[in-house]
């Protein structure tokens, strides 16, 4: 009877403690059901009339995919992402209103990209917005930046052809690009505000833009070969501070890029035969190149002494020339290594021009000669020192490869 | 392993900010400078179970001084027990709140914490020992995982100059982690339980070891990843990293994961102290059994975490400026005291001997 007992009380704890557990199933208060977010892929931001104007790109869940095997419900019809534009007084009341306008709460963990507006970025808007990434809980800090010559929300618009995740596609994009053309870096939130921390107190981000005048965010407007109006990559803005204060071209980029150490493939075009022709008629792929900084105190100015070594496969050949001889090569060498140096003094003026430190030379000097960079910390005399600095480069670039032809097709001709 | 996880759950979340807001990339120093002092903390702690052989701590010092002595110091002692759970119990709800649940209420988390950790409690000190036995081997996982994930955002040059700050910061900066590492006397509780309390120095010296090397691995993958100045900002730079780390484009964001072994951690952590309160209150008022107290002393930390340290400005302050000089009093100072003591009683004695 008493063993009988013992079971009963048992089985009725057991049945109390599931009751009990259960509870815990709901996920507290921070239960969220997936058809209740609105999933952010992309985000822009602008600055009108006093206020902030935010665009979020959401991505469509009723939105088909072209591909057979499409979730049920889902339309082909439907565009893949839609857009909320929302003005605020402040980045976070912005993104607050979109729950008026929105059926589903603003998720921002899958962002990819953020896109500012260059009035925004003038302005001074970019810390604000780094503030928000780092303290707010969903927001992601490795989402890819971007600034925009007109308004971010025209680029957040803007479909894409071959990507429906349009802030996918830019990132896959920017990726792509440094990966294999290196004229820009990709920089994420996190390293704009490293370098925003840093010594250098200065940064790039690249531009996107829109190649027409017209934004394609329509479905229809896809269904075309050739669109008038596409995705790219710009210049590079320059960041000081707080505020952008201007731009480096492609050519200017490309140069920073060889100062910066961030070349991780690269393709120039140059004269294979310099004496007789200035025009570029072949090509190189840069494959591997390092640079190697190292700052020389010259009793009241630094040199910085710049070292690129790179070494790369000829791609393209548009002379008479017999690749089987070494002098051949040297020659063409030696036009690739000047054209590096025209790059690197090119963007050198310009950066100079715009007196921002975004080649990282104040961090390189801090980390070589404390002592100095103490003194000029402490007289706030770095923009002075930065602009009397006088850089030396070297460049050595090995042909390793020349491809699977020995002569150009020219000297069968 | 159970002085391990003792420190290195929050220490992993709290010490890379503080010792980087004043060290910066000097941090890895500071670190070692407080491994120093903390292994002589661990000296002074072994030597006194050394010396009572394992004892219940209060206990002993009745039996050697007086019932009154060991009464008023098991009172101060258990106030500052107390006082440190509530403190570990705080910044683990603080941590939850801001990482994961955002939206539950403080008391609804701070009280599941407490009754798991109760529960946890309850079980004894060999359940925890075994548990946190378990829970430690995932570091054999994770510790690759974490490395190759970093490893194209890992530049060594972060780390220059060094010896970029004088005296002052790096004494300024070795102070909280000196507190922290302090967290070894608990071993003074844990003792009557030790396989061989004898060789309870060399116990607290592996495991300040180990915790420091664990610290010096969070703090510099954390330099090598964001740099001095990006540390500055983040309130957890340890889990910052965790958020950036990659493997190709399949993994990624595994921050929820390292969170969740980080929880798995602090409540070993918790129990460990809340097992050294309910020790110390058993040896204060010399209670046999310790399970109705179990619960009543969970409420009042529990308590003292919702109502005390519920302005975050005021705990960061308590934590980053204040607490090492209660950690240092009575986790270095009475060691050294009951030392001193001994040593001067033990020489009275040889000299009473002598002139008998």
């Amino acid at each position: 009877m008493s063993k009988q007992t013992t079971s009963g009380n048992k089985f009725i704890c057991c049945l109390l403690c599931l009751f009990v557990l259960s509870t815990l199933l709901t996920g507290c208060w921070d239960d969220r059901e997936l058809n209740e977010l609105g999933i952010t892929s992309a985000s822009g931001y602008d600055f009108e009339d006093n206020q902030w104007v935010a665009t979020y790109q959401v991505i469509n869940p009723f939105a088909g995919s072209s591909s057979s095997g499409g979730g049920g419900g889902a339309s082909l019809s439907a565009p893949p992402f839609l857009t909320f534009t929302v003005k605020g007084k402040t980045i976070m009341d912005a993104i607050e209103k979109t729950n008026m306008t929105s059926s589903r709460e603003m998720f921002f963990s899958h962002s990819r990209i953020t896109v500012l507006g260059e009035k925004l970025a003038r302005k001074g808007g970019i810390t604000q917005l780094i503030d928000i990434f780092l303290r707010k809980q969903d927001a992601r800090e490795t989402v890819y930046v971007f600034i925009a010559q007109g308004k971010a929300s025209d680029i957040i618009n803007q479909l894409m052809q071959l990507t429906k995740n349009q802030g996918v596609g830019i990132q896959l994009m920017i990726e792509q690009e440094s990966k294999l053309v290196s004229f820009y870096p990709g920089v994420r939130l996190y390293e704009l505000a490293m370098a925003l921390s840093s010594e250098s107190k200065s940064a790039v981000i690249p531009e996107i833009r829109l190649t027409g005048k017209e934004v394609m965010n329509e479905l229809t407007e896809t269904n075309r070969t050739d669109l008038p109006s596409r995705l790219a990559l710009g210049k590079l803005g320059i960041i000081k501070g707080e505020r952008m204060v201007g731009w480096l071209s492609d050519k200017e980029a490309l140069g920073l890029s060889f100062l910066t150490n961030q070349i991780q493939r690269a393709t120039l075009s140059f004269a294979s035969q310099p004496k007789v022709s200035q025009k570029p008629d072949a090509s190189l792929i840069l494959q591997e190149a390092k640079t190697t900084i190292h700052p020389i105190w010259a009793k009241d100015h630094y040199i910085m002494d710049v070292s690129v070594k790179g070494t790369g496969v000829l791609t393209e050949l548009g002379s008479v020339m017999d690749l089987n001889k070494r002098a051949a090569i040297s020659q063409m060498e030696q036009t690739v290594e000047s054209n590096i140096l025209g790059l690197m003094e090119n963007s050198w003026q310009a950066v100079k021009k715009l007196n921002a430190d975004v080649t990282r030379f104040a961090v390189k000097i801090h980390r070589s000669d404390r002592k100095h960079w103490k003194q000029i910390e402490k007289d706030k005399s770095w923009d002075t020192v930065f602009q009397k600095i006088e850089i030396r480069p070297h460049v050595e670039i090995k042909i390793v490869r020349v491809g699977l032809s020995n002569k150009s097709f020219k000297s069968i001709e | 392993m159970l002085v391990v996880n003792t420190i290195f759950p929050t220490v992993t979340v709290v010490l890379p900010g503080i010792i980087g807001n004043y060290a910066e990339q000097d941090a890895p120093f500071v670190i070692i400078l407080s491994a120093l002092v903390g292994l002589g903390i661990a000296a002074l702690v072994g030597t006194v179970i050394r010396i009572n052989n394992g004892a219940p701590f209060l206990d002993w010092i009745g039996e050697k001084s007086s019932s009154l002595i060991a009464t008023v110091l098991g009172l101060l002692l258990l106030q500052f027990y107390l006082s440190t759970s509530s403190g570990i119990l705080r910044e683990f709800v603080n941590f939850i709140k801001d990482n994961v649940l955002l939206n539950t209420p403080v008391t609804v988390l701070t009280l599941l914490i407490l009754l798991i950790t109760i529960y946890m409690v309850k079980q004894g000190i060999e359940s925890i020992a075994r548990v946190n036995s378990i829970v430690i081997m995932p570091l054999v996982f994770f510790t690759p995982l974490y490395l190759i994930g970093l490893s194209g955002n890992l530049n060594i040059h972060r780390l220059l100059p060094l010896f970029d700050h004088n005296v002052a910061e790096f004494t300024l900066g070795s102070l909280t982690p000196i507190s922290w590492l302090s967290e070894v006397a608990v071993l003074l509780f844990l003792a009557p339980y030790l396989k061989s309390p004898q060789k309870a120095r060399f116990i607290g010296w592996l495991g300040l070891l180990s915790v420091s090397l664990l610290l010096m691995f969070s703090v510099i993958t954390s330099l090598l990843v964001f740099g001095p100045d990006y540390i500055k900002l983040t309130t957890y730079p340890g889990f910052s990293t965790t958020s950036v780390l990659h493997i190709g484009k399949f993994i990624e964001r595994m921050d929820i994961l390292f969170i969740s072994y980080w929880v798995l951690s602090i409540y070993l952590k918790f129990s460990i102290f809340l097992f050294a309160t309910v020790e110390c209150f058993k040896q204060t008022f010399r209670v046999k059994g310790s399970t109705p107290y179990i619960g009543a002393l969970g409420l009042v930390i529990a308590l003292e975490c919702l109502f005390t340290w519920h302005d975050p400005a005021k705990f960061n302050a308590y934590s980053n400026e204040a607490c090492y000089l209660v950690f240092i009093l009575f986790n270095a100072l009475l060691p050294l005291a009951i030392i001193l003591l001994h040593r001067f009683r033990q020489s009275k004695s040889k000299k009473n001997g002598c002139e008998t």
